[in-house]
């Protein structure tokens, strides 16, 4: 009885073994055209840029003016800003954002909040303020943020501040004291 | 089962060896976990869980199968086969917590049963490459439920051998529905290459261990065989015919060629006779056990008694009756010897049917080579525990590196975050269109750049389900509510924890109306809705809310029931694109009439898509208006 069960099984398994084999392969080669052929032929990103839908990079290839790791007090994020060039007819100054670990708050929101106007942590009282600070925009947290800065302001001193709406609280925070835009006479 | 009358069950081999297989499986998921925690803080706990008890699973499954050709190859594995049914109840038990978790995190809390979710949230049957792959892993539970269930001494004497063994034969059924359940589900969407190689190293692994077994037994077979066909001209022995009414002895061979208390296995008329030579007597039997069909020709004559290396069923040679009180016996053959060559009636006696032993010389040939035998339910020699001891450590060594390593090569994973049991205090506007949303207004003064004064967060209920009821009428309302939060790189989700109330309308609540003037800036207030223009790209339906963090991962085909069920129920329809420099961007798709699509995609759901229709951003939420009928499947291309 036994002797012929273990021809049985011996059959049965050369019958599975191979179906399992083929099974396996078709699977394979169904998630290699998933994942390899038809996502990678696809940058959406230009798309959406050209469309406004997703943040604008800094448009030039100029080196920026300055690049710091260190400015900010509560998250490690580097931080580049890009002078206006006169031959592009873009007087703007742009300032780049890049978390250097994942964010992982929600809607997080860039403020430039002019030194004259006092900063505290207390939350209640930081709230007030940012009705009187300059909104940049919002920092996604899966890479740079890229965020025009008001020029008038770019010589004064003052804080960036990123602050999550959705928790009401107070991120990290960078103190210019003399304003961004010359940072490296800063000491 | 012994001479000693010890009954099989519970006894200190047994406890040692469960214990070490709860701490290897304990080991195994607390590894698996605490790596997996460490190395990818951004995938869920459910996640890990799911990955730990299934890969566990599947990995105790490839031991257990391959345990029983590892033991005809080397007999220091039989201790671990003597408790096997324990191990198939520890790997049960796993998968149990798998099909659980699963169960509940991919198919409750929606709008249909979870059973019948499970059954029926996928149904492309007709295409391989989104064949539903969570029915086969419950085919396979289903079978291994079955037979964790029968898993015991006491269902194997009422369905009786034979029946409970072809029930138990399943586990390679169950085996092949795993392989299927992982090769086209999980593997499909990983990028890379190793569980993908693990799983065909598996695959071979058992393939090969059994091919490899059942060559070793056909070649034993043979040469049995050959040895009989040349003995058949030796005194007084002739081929068998069985129809004869002469006895037609069968030659089997030297008796002094048969180690002391072993066993030479001959094929007779098709069966397998383990012919034993003990104490200057030679009896032959059954090569089968009553038990599970063990191989009684490998074991050894223990205390007097034949001895099965599986379990330690025992038969008295001379008539192949279990020592009372036990009742099982096996067929025995008649023996005689000529001239120092064992001859075997091939014609089996009635089980039980005692034959006189033949006399041969009382000379010590021992099995060289050979170590202790082992029976689970005797104390194990010296040096069978010291090996066992140290196989047992080495073995938890091994099932802690494989843990680790697996749980390293998970992900990657996209950082989301679901603030599960804190539930906060939001104001702002609500908004219905084009999917329930609070708006938000943002403090501050405006530079002059078009940035979005007011923050969309978008509304749902608890579990899988929209919040178009609690939110029905309030569109315009300012409203205080409170809420999880569920977010994904700046996209935000409020979990509703009860119905929002609505305020009385002040300078202050109808601040959204007036938000351009607050910030001070524009002249203009931003409309609610910018036309951006119309796009086409390529992306994957999600469900908004596992997407924006409730598990992680949740998108690709593993998601695709959760996301069937979660839209089904009526939260928010994601179009996920992946844009360059692995980055993405999350669209809420509706119809090009601003209809919720929810019920139109539920056959397209995670899967490339091409998509093209018209985009428009309210406040900071992109939204592409498309209609289903233009998608374009990018799988099984051609395809409606």
């Amino acid at each position: 009885m036994n002797f012929r069960l273990r021809r049985r099984h011996l059959r049965t398994l050369a019958v599975i073994a191979p179906l399992a084999f083929v099974g396996l392969l078709l699977a394979l080669d169904a998630r290699s055209r998933n994942n390899d052929e038809v996502w990678d032929g696809v940058q959406p990103r230009a798309a959406l840029e050209t469309l406004g839908a997703i943040e604008l990079k800094a448009s030039s290839a100029a080196p920026p003016a300055w690049e710091r790791d260190d400015l900010w007090e509560g998250a490690a994020i580097r931080t580049r800003l890009w002078r206006p060039e006169a031959q592009s007819g873009d007087d703007g100054f742009w300032l780049e954002l890049t978390p250097l670990t994942a964010l992982r708050r929600p809607d997080v929101l860039l403020y430039w909040l002019p030194d004259e106007t006092g900063v505290t942590s207390r939350a209640g009282d930081l709230e007030a303020r940012l009705g009187s600070a300059y909104l940049l925009g919002a920092l996604r947290g899966d890479g740079a943020g890229h965020f025009r800065l008001p020029k008038e302001r770019v010589g004064e001193a003052g804080h960036l501040i990123l602050y999550s709406l959705a928790q009401a609280e107070e991120i990290a925070r960078a103190f210019f004291p003399r304003g961004v835009e010359r940072l490296d006479d800063q000491p | 089962m012994s001479v000693g009358y010890r009954a099989v069950s519970w006894n200190r081999n047994k406890q040692r060896y469960d214990l070490v297989l709860l701490a290897g499986a304990l080991l195994y998921l607390g590894v698996f976990l605490g790596v997996g925690a460490a190395l990818h803080p951004q995938a869920t706990a459910e996640t890990l869980i799911l990955r730990a008890t299934g890969s566990g699973a599947i990995i105790l499954l490839h031991l257990i199968l391959t345990l029983g050709p590892l033991c005809r190859f080397q007999p220091r594995w039989l201790p671990l086969l003597y408790n096997r049914r324990h191990l198939g109840v520890a790997m049960f038990c796993l998968a149990a917590l798998h099909g659980a978790f699963a169960l509940f995190q991919y198919h409750a809390l929606g709008d249909v049963n979870p059973l019948v979710s499970l059954l029926t949230a996928e149904s492309a049957w007709d295409s391989l490459q989104r064949l539903p792959f969570q029915i086969f892993g419950a085919a396979a539970l289903l079978i291994l439920s079955l037979m964790a269930a029968t898993s015991h001494d006491f269902w194997l004497a009422n369905l009786g051998a034979p029946l409970w063994k072809a029930l138990h034969m399943l586990v390679y059924v169950a085996w092949l529905l795993l392989v299927l359940h992982v090769g086209f589900g999980v593997l499909q969407d990983e990028v890379g290459w190793t569980r993908a190689a693990l799983l065909g190293l598996g695959v071979l692994w058992v393939g090969g261990w059994h091919l490899a077994a059942g060559l070793r037994e056909r070649r034993g077979d043979r040469s049995g065989t050959e040895r009989a066909a040349a003995g058949a001209g030796g005194a007084g022995a002739q081929r068998p015919t069985p129809a004869a009414a002469e006895v037609d002895w069968v030659d089997t061979g030297l008796a002094s060629e048969i180690p002391e208390d072993r066993a030479r296995v001959v094929l007779l008329s098709g069966e397998r006779v383990a012919i034993f030579r003990w104490q200057g007597r030679v009896a032959a039997l059954s090569n089968v056990c009553r038990h599970q069909g063990g191989p009684l020709g490998e074991g050894r004559i223990v205390d007097g008694c034949v001895t099965c290396p599986w379990h330690g069923y025992q038969y008295r040679p001379e008539d192949g009756c279990s020592p009372p009180p036990f009742t099982e016996r096996v067929a025995t053959y008649r023996v005689r010897l000529v001239e120092g060559r064992v001859q075997v009636d091939p014609r089996p006696a009635p089980a039980g049917t005692p034959q006189e032993p033949a006399r041969c010389a009382s000379e010590q040939t021992r099995a060289k080579g050979v170590e202790p035998f082992y029976i689970g339910y005797l104390p194990a020699a010296a040096s069978v525990a010291r090996a066992l001891r140290r196989s047992s450590l080495l073995l938890l060594l091994v099932v802690s590196l494989l843990a680790a390593g697996l749980a390293a090569a998970l992900g990657p994973f996209q950082p989301a975050d679901f603030e599960f049991g804190i539930v906060r205090d939001f104001e702002g506007q609500l908004a219905e269109q084009p999917t329930p949303s609070l708006r938000v207004r943002r403090p501050g003064l405006v530079a002059g750049h078009a940035v979005p004064l007011v923050s969309r967060y978008l509304l749902v209920a608890p579990g899988k389900h929209g919040a178009e009821s609690l939110v029905a009428g309030l569109d315009g309302q300012t409203v205080r509510l409170r809420g999880s939060l569920v977010h994904r790189q700046g996209q935000v989700m409020l979990e509703l924890a009860d119905a929002p109330m609505v305020l009385p309308a002040s300078a202050e609540t109808s601040a959204l109306e007036l938000s351009a003037a607050a910030a001070g800036a524009p002249a203009e207030p931003p409309p609610a809705a910018l036309v951006l223009g119309e796009i086409e790209v390529v992306g994957e339906i999600v469900d908004s809310k596992c997407h924006f963090g409730v598990m992680v991962p949740a998108d690709t085909r593993t998601h695709r029931a959760c996301a069937v069920r979660c839209l089904s129920g009526g939260l928010p329809v994601l179009l996920l694109v992946r844009l360059s420099e692995g980055g993405e961007a999350g669209l809420l798709l509706v119809g090009r009439d601003g209809r919720a699509l929810n019920a139109e995609i539920l056959d397209r759901v995670a899967e490339p898509l091409r998509v093209r229709g018209l985009l428009e951003q309210h406040d900071d939420l992109l939204v592409l208006k498309a209609e289903p009928s233009e998608f374009v499947r990018l799988l099984d291309s051609g395809r409606p």
